[in-house]
């Protein structure tokens, strides 16, 4: 028994350590064990092409240029699958004003953010790595006042600042030796099964339950930062719950609505 | 009593996480999140700005008043709007990854249009007429420039311009 409260005091005390390595930028402490670096490169010449990449490649261990290939074409797939764009100059910059007046607070100031307006009658938003964030028609006709428009997108602007699909990414074995070291895709049919089958998860099953939770309590605090009211995803969730329950026809691919709402509310008081 | 002990450590690194998962604070530091964000000197995005501030840069907060955070530079002290600020250091935005020509480093090394890649990728599949779409998506968004987004937040009372300090 002893011994399990050690495991729990340990286990905790690392969580711990890791989340505050995460909030102040805490360095790793250096393994003593591993060999050290066979030629260091000592002036910005000696940089070799794929270290100017992993320079700045994230917590996910894709680098920007790579982020933007891979965004580039799981947006032309839900695009092409969401039946196309309402190319609608009005409606567009409505919901890229309200985008880009969040995304001006968020924590990723290198990336420039893009909205669209999927044209189908489904209710549901998608967002891409890279900065591209999509809401379905049927959304914008659900959304009462700019206010809720604006707690939807900060949600999706979200998953892409915490990064959650380069994640999941990053645990998928299409990434091993898919670009080479100038950044180029290395292997073309590997590379159009990955985005595919990325296409497939965020579309079909979508992101993991806790990876939806933590984009709502995250959108919450950026559309809370950019001046909106802070409870109004919360206000939009219950309004669609009251209409349509947890149906399956309303953000299929999230968590169902009563949960989010629970989660929401929880952790509003 | 051990369940209790259990509870109770659970519950202080709960707390300790939350407090953790604040947003600045004063007695910490904190990063600006764009290069060249005005130290004001007083609490009003109209106020005389007093220096630029640099990203990547970790500054002191010295105290919170509202929504403004007083920073602490090595030669003065003034007001930025919390909304503006980051414990965690942003990303560098590095156009050399990006092969940028000399001509075109100040646009922002993501300010680009559909990757040449997720186009070919689109033409592959079979999807040419929604990389279009994306193409107009983006000159759509990239009409929109920053004091346009400025104006908005200006013309909606949100962010540094909202109601109330």
């Amino acid at each position: 028994m002893k011994c399990s409260m050690f495991s729990l005091a340990v286990a905790l005390l690392f969580c711990l350590s890791s989340f505050a390595k995460a909030q102040f930028n805490i360095p790793s402490i250096p393994n003593p064990f591993a060999p050290s670096h066979p030629s260091t490169p000592t002036s910005p010449s000696d940089v070799p092409l794929n270290g100017i990449a992993d320079m700045a490649k994230g917590a996910s261990g894709i680098s920007l240029s790579d982020e933007l290939k891979i965004g580039g074409a799981v947006a032309v797939d839900i695009v092409a699958r969401n039946g196309g764009l309402v190319e609608d100059e009005a409606m567009t910059r409505r919901v890229a004003l309200i985008g880009k007046s969040l995304s001006s607070y968020c924590t990723r100031p290198e990336l420039n953010f893009r909205f669209g307006i999927l044209n189908t009658d489904s209710i549901n938003a998608f967002s891409a790595p890279g900065g591209y964030v999509f809401i379905t028609r049927g959304l914008y006709n659900s959304v009462q006042d700019d206010q809720q428009l604006a707690a939807v997108l900060a949600h999706e602007i979200s998953h892409i600042t915490r990064r959650h699909a380069l994640k999941i990414i990053s645990r998928n074995e299409f990434m091993k030796g898919l670009f080479s070291t100038g950044g180029a895709v290395a292997n073309v049919s590997a590379f159009d099964n990955g985005i595919s089958s990325i296409s497939d998860t965020l579309m079909g099953k979508g992101f993991d339950p806790s990876s939806e939770y933590d984009a709502d309590r995250e959108g919450r605090a950026l559309a809370a930062k950019a001046g909106y009211q802070r409870d109004a995803l919360l206000d939009f969730l219950i309004q669609l719950y009251q209409i349509k329950g947890d149906s399956k026809s309303t953000f299929n691919t999230h968590p169902p609505l009563s949960h989010r709402i629970e989660r929401l509310k929880k952790s509003s008081t | 009593m051990r369940k209790l002990f259990a509870g109770c450590l659970l519950a202080l690194i709960v707390s300790l996480g939350l407090v953790l998962a604040e947003e600045v604070e004063a007695g910490h530091s904190a990063y600006v999140l764009h290069d060249g964000e005005p130290l004001l000197a007083d609490k009003s995005p109209d106020a005389t700005a007093l220096a630029k501030l640099k990203a990547r840069h970790e500054y002191n907060v010295t105290e919170i008043s509202g929504k403004w955070a007083k920073i602490k530079t090595d030669s003065t002290e003034g007001w930025v709007y919390r909304g503006n600020l980051s414990r965690e250091e942003p990303p560098e935005v590095n156009n050399s990854v990006f092969h940028t020509e000399a001509s075109d480093t100040k646009l922002t090394a993501a300010a680009r249009g559909l990757d040449d890649d997720a186009k070919q990728y689109a033409s592959r599949k079979d999807e040419m007429a929604s990389a279009h779409q994306i193409v107009w998506m983006e000159q759509q968004n990239d009409a929109i420039s920053k004091s346009d987004v400025k104006a908005y937040l200006k013309e909606h009372h949100l962010g540094e311009y909202g109601d109330g300090q």
